[in-house]
């Protein structure tokens, strides 16, 4: 299942496709640095209000700052709202 | 936006406590149980909010997620109505209230005219109720143009008037008509006579020609100013100019004499109260009257009757919802003699009334007055002889028409 996966990744890379759509890969989007919108996550492994852990499959989303909150969560995507000062991938 | 929606829906406070609340937090995603404010309380324990509707849904989430829920608080209107929704006997009230508001809207509870100064509202209302604009009238079969063109055919003393329905409200508004100048028929052959004997103090003529001088005495029904006027032939002219017939006018003022008289009998029947009294109640409610004595009856046959009838009143309007109370008081009938001093007393109090009544308001005067009194076959008569300084001119119209005569009068 990896496999296929990195597969359809490497695809994508390779042929100029979006991964999200093909390889339903993690998409996050910042705006300015007060608002992170994450789509295709897998749900949240921790949360507070300085940092807050976000599954994407393969890939743990660890977002950090001040104040931050989960301003709404869906199967497909989250919002996170407060004063973000980084996003780690891991 | 949000918010106003959220209070509309109605929203649970909820506590989550577990080893793995983010695992809640995951599930309600996945089934898309929307959740807001969240806050993480401790290690093992977050805060949210979410819709009333998704709370049954919330503890079967929390169940898998092995969570215990803790609910703090229900908000919103949403969470109001779940709230209301077992009280059955409130929900019936609210909607006989409702469907009494909106029922009761429909038909006319008060009557309220304006604009009117000298016209009696009594009157008004009194007319408005015959063409069926009164309290109990229902709103939609009223025409108010019709009612309000036939009510100023039968109120001439009105030139405007207009019905308004405000709801339960009826407003009624009018203007008075300008009273119409009284009109001096110049047409009509007229003479001023004398109202009552005197001598003439002064003859004022307007019109006409004087038959009288001052300090003449004339009777009364006499000519005082003839409407009847000789046109005087040119000196040494053998041609008779006729005469001219006109509607004379003026003033006399003379000093009179007048003689006036009222008795009254020295014994006369009392009231004499038996110390019962019954009261009858009975309720108004709009065109309807609910009598709570029907069957009561009265002992003796003669009795006064006091009915008084008091309205409620909601900011200044009277509501049609009274209370009707008629006390009843039996009496018989004894004979008593008067006082004769209270007697003549009141008598000369009903002569000086007269009096006043006779000479016209403004312009007579009473010079003096002494007062006869008598008694005979116990009736107390009281005479009145006044001196007054009067207007005795009265115009008395004739037949034929004004304008010059040729021919020889008769």
């Amino acid at each position: 299942m990896a496999g296929k996966k990195n597969l359809l990744e490497r695809a994508a890379r390779l042929l100029d496709l979006p991964g999200d759509v093909v390889a339903g890969l993690p998409r996050v989007e910042l705006i300015g640095t007060g608002e992170l919108r994450m789509e295709q996550h897998q749900g949240i492994l921790a949360y507070g209000p300085e940092e807050i852990h976000i599954s994407a499959g393969s890939l743990v989303v660890r977002v950090k700052g001040e104040g931050l909150e989960l301003r709404g969560m869906d199967p497909v995507q989250l919002v996170i709202t407060g004063e973000i000062r980084g996003v780690e991938f891991g | 936006m949000k918010k106003l929606i959220n209070l509309l829906r109605g929203y649970a406070e909820i506590r989550a406590d577990g080893p793995f609340v983010e695992r809640l937090l995951n599930l309600c995603a996945q089934h898309r149980v929307q959740f807001w404010r969240l806050a993480w309380l401790e290690e093992t324990a977050v805060a949210f909010r979410v819709a009333v509707r998704d709370l049954a849904r919330l503890e079967e989430l929390a169940g898998r997620a092995g969570c215990r829920l803790q609910v703090r608080a229900r908000k919103g209107l949403g969470a109001a109505w779940r709230g209301l929704r077992r009280r059955w006997g409130f929900l019936v009230g609210l909607a006989v209230c409702l469907a009494a508001v909106s029922i009761l809207s429909r038909f006319v509870l008060v009557v309220e005219v304006k604009g009117n100064d000298t016209v009696p509202t009594a009157l008004i209302l009194s007319e408005l109720q015959r063409l069926g604009v009164r309290p109990g009238a229902y709103g939609p079969d009223i025409d108010t143009s019709a009612v309000a063109n036939e009510a100023l055919i039968h109120l001439p003393q009105l030139s405007f008037l207009a019905v308004n329905l405000y709801g339960f409200r009826a407003e009624v508004s009018v203007a008075e008509a300008v009273r119409e100048p009284e009109i001096l028929e110049k047409d009509v052959p007229a003479d001023v006579v004398a109202a009552a004997d005197g001598i003439i103090l002064d003859i004022q003529t307007s019109t006409g020609q004087p038959l009288f001088r001052d300090g003449d005495i004339v009777a009364e029904g006499e000519v005082l100013i003839t409407g009847t006027m000789d046109l005087y032939e040119p000196e040494g002219s053998q041609v008779d100019q006729g005469y001219l017939v006109v509607h004379a006018a003026g003033t006399v003022t003379a000093r009179t004499w007048r003689t006036l008289e009222e008795s009254v009998p020295l014994t006369a029947w009392e009231k004499v109260y038996t110390g019962e009294e019954i009261a009858l109640r009975s309720l108004r409610l709009l065109w309807g009257r609910f009598d709570f004595f029907q069957n009561s009856s009265i002992s003796t046959g003669m009795y006064d009757k006091i009915t008084r009838t008091e309205y409620l009143t909601l900011l200044g309007h009277t509501l049609p919802l009274g209370l009707t109370t008629a006390v009843v008081r039996p009496y018989t009938l004894a004979e008593t003699q008067l006082d004769q001093d209270q007697a003549e007393a009141r008598l000369r109090q009903a002569l000086e009334d007269r009096l006043e009544q006779l000479l016209e308001p403004g312009e007579g005067k009473v010079l003096r007055r002494d007062f006869v009194t008598r008694v005979e076959d116990g009736v107390l008569t009281v005479t009145l002889l006044a001196e007054c300084e009067e207007q005795i001119g009265r115009t008395v119209e004739r037949e034929g028409e004004t304008g010059r005569y040729y021919e020889s009068r008769e």
